[in-house]
């Protein structure tokens, strides 16, 4: 009963002290909106990014639910449903798939959807029309009806051949709804009536792997549901299959959305770790400032808290009181934050998308839930900072000695005996005073420096986007015409020798290089069969393979492919590929592209190259724990012999270069190698006169002529002529600028108020505190100028010191962390500079001279008698 | 029994050469219902003694004993306690709560308690003292006189067994000096309140029943069995 009393009475007191000192509750509650607005731009950002991922891993797979069942029959659908801690379960009947010419780029499954929430839970629920209902009908995406050439209209004819297990059903559907297909998403969806299914796909009498003769899909139910939430689905999936009694029985095949699970933001672990960083940095950042504002004005109110003692205020009391009022200033500051911090991190995040490659369509944004866990999150931190931030001056404030209250007269008089034999002067004044306190002089300084690092290094990465580097990373010369977008079959040769004979009869063409592709293999002998096998053995890849192998993790035949290949190197054993032959990729380049190869080792010499005796080759070998590509195979003037099918040739390896990324087929083997030869020796490997990319440069001045020609014949072309301009790119990095800009800027502006408004802060409290102290100087014959003479003193040296500081810390950051970070990064190279350091040194001088002079000005209103009293 | 009595109280500031003893070995006691004044010249020693008899500040060595009872053996926190209950403080310098009227001023330390203000035992100083038409207003309104007996009811409030008072007049004019005095001394009369006074002032001081004189930190008169 009694606490409850007196600790209302120091609620009381807290919120009278509070509204007394006004001043300070603006400085104080502007940092704790600038914490919780930097905590709410990192939640949002972080979250959206997380959700943005999560939706494009949805598209992907096709599907928004947590959990599901393949390949099942109708009764376990009943079940589920039944099943008290499912929700949304839906089903949809597999029918078959589309195999009309046209779908040469698509896959397409033709299913029956249960509903229409089954529908939209593979995102294709009809946005005009509706599910089908006749036996004729069909609802498909507009990118099925693109690849038909039909038009996305309700009541269109649609001629579809469907293949349902090995049986070809060839019906004329008509279009009773459609909706705007994903190019992301692997299949394209369409959807028939049940009317249909059942006449052609009837349900199957036993179960999926109970089937005798091949295995059927056609008509077996695909059951999608989802849980309460979506922690560890994996555990409820297995919970719900004992409560189904269906566990241990294998014949039921269960799938988890790997939209849901963390396993989806491994691949970004990297992003992951920045916003940690990011919001560790808030953290210290409002940390600093929160605990430099509560400090200094307990300094200045040490009196009080003394004064507050000798009456009986116990330390418990006191440090209560001054929690309180950090607790005021959280209430007041924190929502303030939330909802500038709602709305400026969603502002950056537009473009922040481009640059983590989200091309959401439609991405759906914050849902109510969303906005409510980020406000709590950053709340939350926002609120732990102020806390943890005012647990020391607290404390302190609770340890004041009473009789400090008492004294404060008598070191007065002592300091002035003091100052009347000395004799200042404005410089060694301030000197002493900044060497008094130490601590406060610190953290002034280490706010400033953070903001001025942090800038520096935005400006290196600003300054370092590099277009040159970015481009050829993207692509080379001023146009690349590819066979096909699709990174998946990148091996398409398309782009037929009549046009590449049109293209190199366009006014304003300069060159155009066509770069031919053919599967083949490398055979290593002598030395560089040599090399390979130490480097095997050396990383030790054969047991780590046998394990992988034996452990029975490893499926994939591609990976299988990788593995024989390696064995056989290593041991000459298995014919899949003959021992020591290497899969490779053989390009045949035309002789304007001998310019853009990324040599590495050796020159490349244009004329000898033409001669078709030398080759240019690159093996790379990704160990099988490592993304790191170990060493070549091939030295300088070492024998190659290529081969495809059963025609072999040798060559001389002229250099080590590889082909640019972009006119590559963007595939790698574990182990790989790059055989560039001449155009000339095309012919002799493969019949296929189609180019597989074509690298065009335009003359001088003739940029835009070529482009429009390029333009206008790719128009016409439907197949097999993907046109990419420099332009393109040039547009998208325009948007990338802008981004860095943007969330660059934002961050600087933020820090750089939060390190002024401490440093504002420090000088404030620094005078309130020296209030009489000033008096006393005054008195003892210090003029006013030499009063402000000595505060510019002790502004400049706390210029000094940021300078100093940052300089040394900004060299540090940058020569180490950026300069890794260019070696990795795809289109930023780096300079170093401190030149923004330097830039900010006026500004901050100005402001060291400026904020002192008027502060001294406002504290010097009151009158001299008013000062020296106590209270 | 001495309601207020201290042994061999040492207060020594600083360390070796630049060490200054600002009390040594001081022993006094004090009856309960005495009204004790504390004389000396600045710098004597004289506050040092009394914050120490309040428990505002630590003793080098010795000890002081309230009702029989070491002070100096309790915590912080206990010691907080013990003081709010047993001593009120009157300063020279007021030392009010500037942020709460004098009503709010006066009651503090009975809140800070959590007990119940004893609204007719306050009403009741407040009207001794004269501070009836003033219960509203804040510290910064009041004249230094008005602001002393805020203070004084304030150290009367909790019906301490011992008010210790710095210098009560310090800052006063001699004609509000004396009233303040005689309020002073009325109450803690009529409330058989024990009183420790600190003053300069000869004249204030001979208002006490017994003067202890202190010289460099040594009772020199006054301070029953000293030991020089």
């Amino acid at each position: 009963m009694n606490k409850v009393k007196n600790q209302k009475l120091i609620r009381l007191l807290a919120f009278r002290e509070w509204k007394a000192s006004r001043r300070m509750n603006v400085v104080l509650i502007l940092s704790v909106i600038l914490t919780c607005i930097l905590f709410t731009c990192v939640a949002s950002i972080g979250g959206n990014t997380v959700l943005a991922f999560q939706e494009q891993s949805m598209r992907m797979v096709g599907g928004d639910h947590m959990a599901g069942f393949k390949y099942v029959l109708p009764p376990l659908y009943d079940k589920v449903v039944a099943d008290p801690k499912t929700k949304d379960v839906v089903y949809r009947i597999i029918v078959g798939s589309g195999i009309n010419e046209e779908f040469r780029n698509i896959r397409t499954e033709l299913n029956c959807a249960g509903s229409d929430d089954a529908a939209k839970a593979c995102f294709a629920l009809p946005t005009t029309g509706r599910l089908p209902e006749g036996i004729d009908e069909i609802a498909v995406s507009t990118l099925i009806l693109e690849e038909l050439h039909l038009p996305s209209e309700l009541g269109t004819l649609v001629p579809l051949k469907i293949d349902v297990d090995g049986t070809v059903i060839m019906r004329e559907f008509t279009l009773c709804g459609f909706w705007e297909g994903d190019g992301l998403s692997s299949v394209q969806l369409g959807w028939v009536s049940r009317e249909f299914t059942d006449k052609y796909v009837p349900t199957p009498s036993v179960s999926f792997h109970d089937q005798k003769e091949g295995l059927c899909y056609g008509g077996y139910w695909q059951v999608d549901l989802n849980f309460g939430n979506s922690f560890d689905i994996e555990g409820k999936l297995d919970a719900l299959l004992k409560r189904l009694d269906l566990d241990g029985n294998d014949s039921y095949e269960t799938g988890v959305n790997w939209a849901y699970s963390m396993s989806s933001m491994k691949s970004d672990h990297e992003s992951l770790l920045s916003f940690a960083m990011i919001a560790l940095l808030v953290f210290f950042a409002g940390y600093l400032i929160i605990y430099n504002i509560f400090q200094l004005n307990i300094t200045a109110n040490i009196q009080k808290y003394g004064l507050l003692k000798t009456i009986g205020v116990t330390p418990t009391q006191i440090q209560k009181l001054v929690r309180i009022q950090a607790g005021i200033y959280a209430a007041v500051g924190i929502p303030i934050g939330l909802l500038i911090g709602l709305l400026l991190g969603n502002t950056l995040f537009q473009y922040i998308r481009p640059i983590l490659s989200l091309h959401g369509k439609s991405f759906r944004g914050f849902g109510l839930k969303e906005i409510l866990l980020i406000c709590l999150i950053a709340g939350l931190f926002s609120f732990a900072t102020v806390s943890f931030s005012v647990n020391k001056p607290a404390k302190i404030a609770g340890r004041v000695s009473p009789i400090e209250a008492l004294r404060f007269n008598e070191t007065k008089i002592t300091s002035k005996k003091a100052r009347k034999i000395r004799k200042v002067s404005p410089f060694s004044v301030a000197i002493s005073n900044m060497a008094r306190s130490r601590k406060k002089m610190v953290i002034v300084i280490l706010s400033l420096t953070l903001c001025l690092v942090l800038f520096n290094t935005i400006a290196i990465v600003f300054h370092g986007l590099d277009m040159d580097k970015m481009l050829q990373h993207l692509m080379v010369g001023d146009f690349e015409v590819l066979s096909d977008k699709s990174s998946t079959s990148p091996k398409k040769s398309k782009i037929l020798p009549e046009r590449i004979e049109a293209v190199r009869a366009m006014d304003g063409v300069k060159d155009c290089s066509a770069v031919y592709y053919v599967d083949a293999e490398v055979i290593l002998s002598g030395k560089s069969l040599e090399r390979a096998e130490e480097l095997f053995e050396s990383y030790g890849e054969a047991e780590k393979w046998e394990e992988v192998v034996e452990n029975d993790d490893f499926k994939y035949s591609e990976g299988l492919d990788r593995y024989l290949t390696l064995r056989n190197l290593a041991r000459g054993a298995e014919p899949y590929i003959e021992p020591g032959h290497v899969k490779s990729d053989l390009y045949a380049v035309g002789g304007g592209l001998l310019d853009y190869l990324n040599v590495v080792e050796g020159t490349i010499d244009a004329q000898k190259f033409q001669t078709g005796n030398y080759a240019v080759i690159y093996t790379k070998w990704i160990p099988l724990d490592s993304e790191d590509k170990a060493d070549d195979f091939f030295g300088i003037g070492d024998k190659v012999t290529v081969r495809v099918d059963d025609r072999e040739k040798e060559y001389e390896v002229m250099a080590i270069a590889d082909i640019p990324y972009s006119l590559s087929t963007k595939s790698y083997h574990q182990l790989y190698a790059h055989v560039l030869l001449p155009e000339s020796e095309y012919s002799y490997f493969s019949e296929n006169e189609n180019a597989m990319n074509l690298m065009i440069r335009a003359k001088d001045g003739e940029y835009d002529r070529v482009r429009d020609a390029l333009k206008d014949m790719a128009s016409t072309i439907s197949d097999g002529f993907l046109l990419m301009t420099k332009q393109d790119y040039l547009d998208e990095y325009k948007g990338l600028q802008q981004m860095y800009k943007v969330v660059g800027g934002a961050l600087t502006i933020i820090l750089g108020m939060i390190g002024i408004l401490n440093y504002v802060n420090a000088v404030v409290t620094g005078m309130i505190s020296r209030k009489k102290e000033f008096v006393v100087m005054q008195a003892v014959g210090m003029t006013g100028k030499q009063m402000k003479e000595m505060l510019i003193w002790e502004g400049a040296t706390y210029v000094f010191w940021t300078f100093l500081c940052s300089a040394g810390i900004g060299s540090v950051l940058a020569s180490s962390v950026l300069k890794n970070l260019a070696r990795q990064s795809a289109f930023f190279s780096y300079h170093f500079t401190i030149a923004p350091i330097l830039t900010c040194i006026p500004i901050l001088l100005v402001l060291a001279i400026v904020v002192p002079l008027l502060s001294f000005r406002w504290i010097s209103r009151g009158n001299t008698v008013n000062v020296v009293g106590l209270e | 029994m001495s309601v207020l009595k201290t042994e061999a109280l040492t207060k020594q500031y600083g360390r070796k050469e630049t060490a200054v003893l600002a009390l040594e070995n001081a022993n006094i006691s004090v009856e309960r219902g005495e009204f004790v004044a504390i004389v000396g010249t600045s710098g004597s020693g004289k506050s040092t003694l009394l914050h120490m008899l309040g428990g505002l500040d630590r003793p080098t060595s010795g000890k002081v004993l309230i009702d029989g009872k070491d002070i100096f053996t309790m915590k912080d926190e206990e010691l907080t306690i013990f003081r709010r209950r047993k001593i009120g403080f009157v300063f020279q310098a007021y030392n009010l709560v500037s942020t709460l009227n004098v009503y709010e001023n006066i009651v503090f330390p009975i809140q800070l308690d959590g007990n119940e203000v004893d609204e007719a035992f306050v009403s009741e100083v407040i009207q001794m003292l004269g501070l009836t038409e003033l219960k509203d207003r804040l510290p910064g309104n009041l004249s230094g006189g008005q602001q002393q007996r805020v203070a004084i009811a304030r150290a009367l409030s909790t019906k301490p067994a011992i008010i210790l008072a710095d210098e009560p007049t310090g800052n006063l004019d001699s004609r509000t000096s004396a009233d303040v005095l005689s309020l002073l001394k009325v109450s803690s009369q009529k409330y058989h309140q024990t009183i420790v006074m600190i003053t300069h002032n000869e004249a204030i001081a001979q208002m006490a029943d017994r003067v202890i004189r202190i010289e460099d930190g040594h009772i020199v008169k006054g301070g029953e069995e000293s030991h020089e």
